[in-house]
């Protein structure tokens, strides 16, 4: 224990100390974040863990420092004379009884400090370089331990990131990191503990294999993630219900509206699973009343304001259905239906090879037609899961807005033709979770699909990365 | 190595322990999980692996094991191995009747027995073969080996399928085709069932040489029609070689001639039987068992390497059930016993002030060339500005120079600042020097709001410290929004022009 690589985590008050280590350790609940002065009044740590449990580091959460003017003036009335050295003149003041009292919380970031192997100094890069920093650096200078800054809130359109580098570099502190605890950055991460290894010779072996091993989890991360959104696609691609021909308007309406219930509910769950997946509990999110949770997903999958929000123009689906005279409503321009009825003969074409010529036959015969979930929907469904991996990909455990899932999303990709392994799933419904009567997960073609479809996606993930 | 069962097959795989057993077990709880969608949640399974430890591959072994779905399957693979055994016993039972009834068949009623026929029907089809699963090894090492196995083995699990009864059978089953597939581990089992079976055959044969040519005396010729004297002769030779080599007695090239069929008197009976049952064993039975014994040995060896392909869809999900990137270490220095005292009760609305207003600016966001800050009907006198330790001992021995007690002591403070002790601290420093009012002006809220703090929230903040440290007033202005109601106030408070009017 006394040997592993200790990293004292302090700063300002309000500065996010805590939440540098939520987003590091990936844990939403670690101690309590909030937007007030002296949240964080103890020093509580956290090991972080490689793959195989082995534990490589500690973090240190501190209260924040708060009067470092006073401090300064303790220690020049406790810390003895100018002949001792920095840490000596901390460990007078320590002993002093101003220690226990009123400097009581810088008393506790201190003596961790003289403890630690390292300091990282959290600053909240909105503020300007204020008196009072400095002088905090200048105490935790005495107490000689490398101290790497940490610019927290540089995402943010009132981030210092340029005035602070300079004045940090006049107080000759050069190794600084922009990590954004709200807004994650794999490289952000990464860059940290490379700035940490420069500085801690000792410790190069442990952090070298630290790096490694998120870079291996990063990956892991975004591969579970791809696999979910390929299932998702496969699973709503192949979806298939048949539908009396001959239903009444009413009764027609309302089985259509479940079929969309049940093509919602799927992506409700794959939700989950993401959430679910980087840690992010939707038990937050009900209380930011985010609509995701609660069935639809602020704009409706099926909604057409939804498809035109993403700049897909409505293809030749919807315009098919009405020439074959299928009555419906705006609320179902979402979905092609009306394919394959008795009487649509035109349209048959277009269905292609999606279920066995004998079946659809028999399906004619007996007056059904199918409903299937529309080429738009599916992109739509595609673009707005890839925005919600993302957002979730840049979100640090730290953020506490809730998780806007709804960018518009690049109106070129919108027009690009569907994955060839959904295509592929749209003539399959024996692949689809969807129709529980006909699936069949043992299917190998199936599983190499999915596969193949999670490759373009995790493809598509770094191109997005690479754009950034 | 725990209870070992004695099967007729890899004993190494059958024991419920072993980690190939395992890894079936997980392997089949993807698939289960792969079939219904979704992971199945079970924190308890989740906590014991992560307890377990050891690497992502092993946590999710140690998942399967612990969730209810994977005993089940265990169960059922223990029921689907318990089907194996007896199928494989009864193939190698099979395999031992077949040997003895080649050797019937060529030990027939006839007295007299021809030695070409006899060697091809006990050693031929097995040694075709044997070169068949030798050039299928080397050259196909993948798809070949043990061709006859791999249908045992595919037999065998068509027919677990259909004997056991258990929902699981399927997904176990498909598990173990996936898991045996992998790393060869499948081959060598084909390949050890298929040399195991083949050795069976030969010791059923040659014990049913043994016993005919024990209680019945043969007559032993040969005869070609196509082929000459001199190649027989050196077939012989060869069969013979290993047995010569043995120093056992094998028919010389005068017997060999001598026993050619039509010639009359039979010669050599021993020396013709004793080749017949020496090269089974050196061409039969010794090559397969070495063989089996060998594949069982890859067996082993494949088993113990046996890993998870962890990319496999559905694994790379768990990672982060199982692979926590951090653990609590608690509390170090645990939270202070509160100690200040009562706030002091918020005092009301002041009267208006007269008298000089001195300004003094604490970490404000405004640059210098903006300071001081004009407000319409107000003059103040900038004390200066307050921002670090030398600027403070500045501003406080100016306050202490004045000799007229000011009207009122302002503290333009800036909203984007968390209140601190240190500014706490400099009020209460303030609140010693003077005796007259000292009040907090809070500013810049516009600039909190545009980062997109809460702006009441930090008012609140400000107003607690204010109390703490002994202020008469806070209150939030916009110094360049005159028309806010907090700017009109202090206008109306401090402003020279509205005491005039």
């Amino acid at each position: 224990m006394s040997d592993m690589l200790k990293v004292v985590v302090v700063g300002h008050t309000n500065t996010g100390k805590t939440s540098l280590l939520r987003t590091l350790s990936r844990d939403e609940r670690f101690g309590e974040v909030s937007d007030e002065p002296a949240t964080t009044r103890q020093v509580e740590g956290i090991q972080l863990l490689l793959s195989d449990g082995e534990p490589v580091m500690i973090l240190l959460d501190t209260p924040g420092l708060e009067d470092p003017d006073g401090v300064l003036d303790a220690l020049d009335q406790h810390g003895g004379t100018e002949r001792f050295d920095g840490p000596e003149r901390v460990r007078r003041f320590l002993e002093s009884p101003v220690a226990g009292t009123h400097y009581e919380q810088e008393a506790k970031v201190l003596r961790q400090m003289l403890q630690g192997d390292a300091a990282i100094y959290v600053i909240d890069c909105r503020e300007p370089v204020l008196g009072k920093y400095r002088e905090e650096l200048s105490i935790l200078t005495y107490c000689a331990i490398p101290v790497l800054p940490v610019l927290n809130f540089v995402a943010s359109a009132s981030s210092r990131e340029a005035e602070w580098r300079e004045q940090l570099a006049r107080l000759n502190l050069h190794a600084v990191v922009a990590f954004d605890t709200v807004v994650f950055d794999e490289t952000g991460e990464r860059r940290l503990y490379e700035k940490l290894r420069t500085l801690l010779d000792a410790f190069d072996r442990p952090l070298q294999r630290l790096i490694e091993d998120r870079q291996q989890q990063g990956e892991w991360l975004r591969r579970a993630a791809a696999e979910y959104l390929a299932e998702l696609l496969i699973d709503t691609a192949g979806c298939l219900r048949e539908i009396p021909a001959d239903l009444e308007a009413a009764k027609m309406r309302e089985t259509i509206l479940r079929n969309q219930d049940a093509v919602r509910q799927r992506e409700q769950r794959s939700v989950e699973a993401l959430l679910r997946l980087f840690r992010f509990s939707s038990r937050h999110y009900e209380h930011q009343h985010l609509p995701l949770v609660n069935g639809s997903w602020g704009l409706d999958l099926f909604n057409p304001d939804a498809l035109k929000h993403y700049g897909i123009r409505m293809g030749g689906g919807a315009a098919a259905g009405a020439a074959a005279g299928a009555a419906l409503d705006a609320a179902t321009l979402g979905v092609t239906l009306g394919l394959g009825t008795l009487t649509g003969t035109a349209i048959g074409a277009l269905l292609g090879t999606s279920i066995p010529m004998r079946q659809r036959i028999w399906g004619r015969l007996h007056g059904f037609s199918e409903w299937r979930v529309s080429d738009e929907t599916l992109r739509l469904l595609m673009l707005r899961q890839m925005a919600l991996i993302r957002a979730l990909l840049h979100r640090g455990h730290a953020a506490q807005a809730p998780l806007a899932g709804t960018e518009p999303a690049d109106p070129r990709r919108s027009r690009e033709p569907l994955p060839a392994p959904v295509r592929e799933a749209r003539l399959k419904p024996r692949w689809s979770r969807l129709n529980a009567e006909i699936f069949d997960p043992a299917r190998g073609d199936r599983q190499v699909a999915v596969q193949r479809l999670t490759e373009e996606i995790l493809v598509a993930l770094a191109n997005d990365e690479g754009r950034h | 190595m725990p209870t070992q069962r004695q099967t007729a097959d890899f004993p190494s795989v059958t024991n419920p322990m072993t980690p190939v057993r395992q890894r079936l077990v997980a392997e089949a709880l993807r698939l289960e999980e792969d079939r219904l969608g979704r992971i199945l949640d079970d924190p308890a399974a989740d906590a014991r692996a992560r307890e377990a430890g050891g690497d992502f591959e092993q946590r999710v072994v140690r998942r399967a094991a612990e969730t209810p779905a994977g005993r089940r399957f265990a169960d059922t693979l223990e029921a689907l191995i318990q089907v194996r055994f007896w199928l494989l016993l009864l193939a190698f039972g099979l395999a031992l009747f077949a040997g003895l009834g080649a050797a019937a068949a060529v030990f027939g009623q006839d007295a007299t027995v021809n030695i070409g026929w006899a060697l091809a029907a006990l050693l031929g089809l097995q040694l075709v073969m044997l070169l068949l699963w030798v050039v299928l090894t080397l050259y196909r090492p993948r798809g070949g080996g043990g061709a006859l196995g791999r249908g045992a083995l595919a037999a065998v699990h068509g027919l677990g399928r259909r004997l056991s009864r258990r929902p699981d059978a399927a997904v176990v089953l498909s598990a173990s085709v996936a898991v045996l597939r992998r790393d060869g581990l499948g081959r060598w089992i084909a390949s050890a069932i298929t040399h195991g079976l083949w050795a069976v055959f030969c010791l059923g044969a040659l014990v049913g040489s043994v016993f005919a040519l024990s209680v019945r005396q043969y007559e032993f010729v040969w005869g070609t029609t196509l082929l000459t004297e001199e190649s027989f002769v050196a077939l012989v030779g060869l069969l013979g070689a290993p047995a010569q080599w043995l120093g056992w007695p094998v028919p010389d090239e005068h017997v060999v001639r001598a026993s050619r069929m039509g010639l009359d008197g039979a010669v050599g009976r021993e020396l013709w039987s004793g080749l017949l049952l020496v090269s089974l064993l050196f061409y039969g039975l010794l090559p397969r068992t070495l063989l089996a014994g060998l594949s069982l040995l890859l067996v082993r060896r494949a088993a113990r390497r046996l890993r998870l392909d962890t990319s496999l869809p559905g694994y790379a999900r768990l990672s982060d059930r199982l692979c926590p990137r951090a653990r609590s270490i608690g509390v170090i220095d645990p939270h202070p016993v509160e100690q200040h005292g009562p706030d002091k009760p918020p005092r009301g609305r002041p009267a208006q002030v007269t008298g000089a207003v001195l300004l003094i600016g604490l970490e404000l966001e405004r640059g210098s060339h903006d300071w001081p800050p004009r407000l319409a009907g107000v003059e103040w006198i900038p004390l200066g500005r307050a921002d670090d330790r030398a600027q403070r001992r500045d501003v406080l021995s100016a306050l202490r120079a004045r000799t007229e007690p000011p009207g009122v002591v302002l503290v333009l403070c800036s909203l984007p600042r968390t209140p601190d002790r240190g500014a706490e601290r400099f009020f209460a420093s303030l609140r010693e020097q003077t005796r007259a009012p000292v009040w907090a002006v809070l500013d810049e809220g516009q600039r909190l709001a545009a980062q997109g703090g809460a702006r009441a929230a930090r008012v609140r903040q400000w107003q607690k410290a204010g109390m703490r440290a002994g202020l008469d007033y806070v209150l939030e202005v916009e110094l360049d929004n005159a028309a806010h109601p907090g700017t009109r106030e202090l206008v109306e408070l401090v402003g020279q022009g509205s005491s005039s009017t």
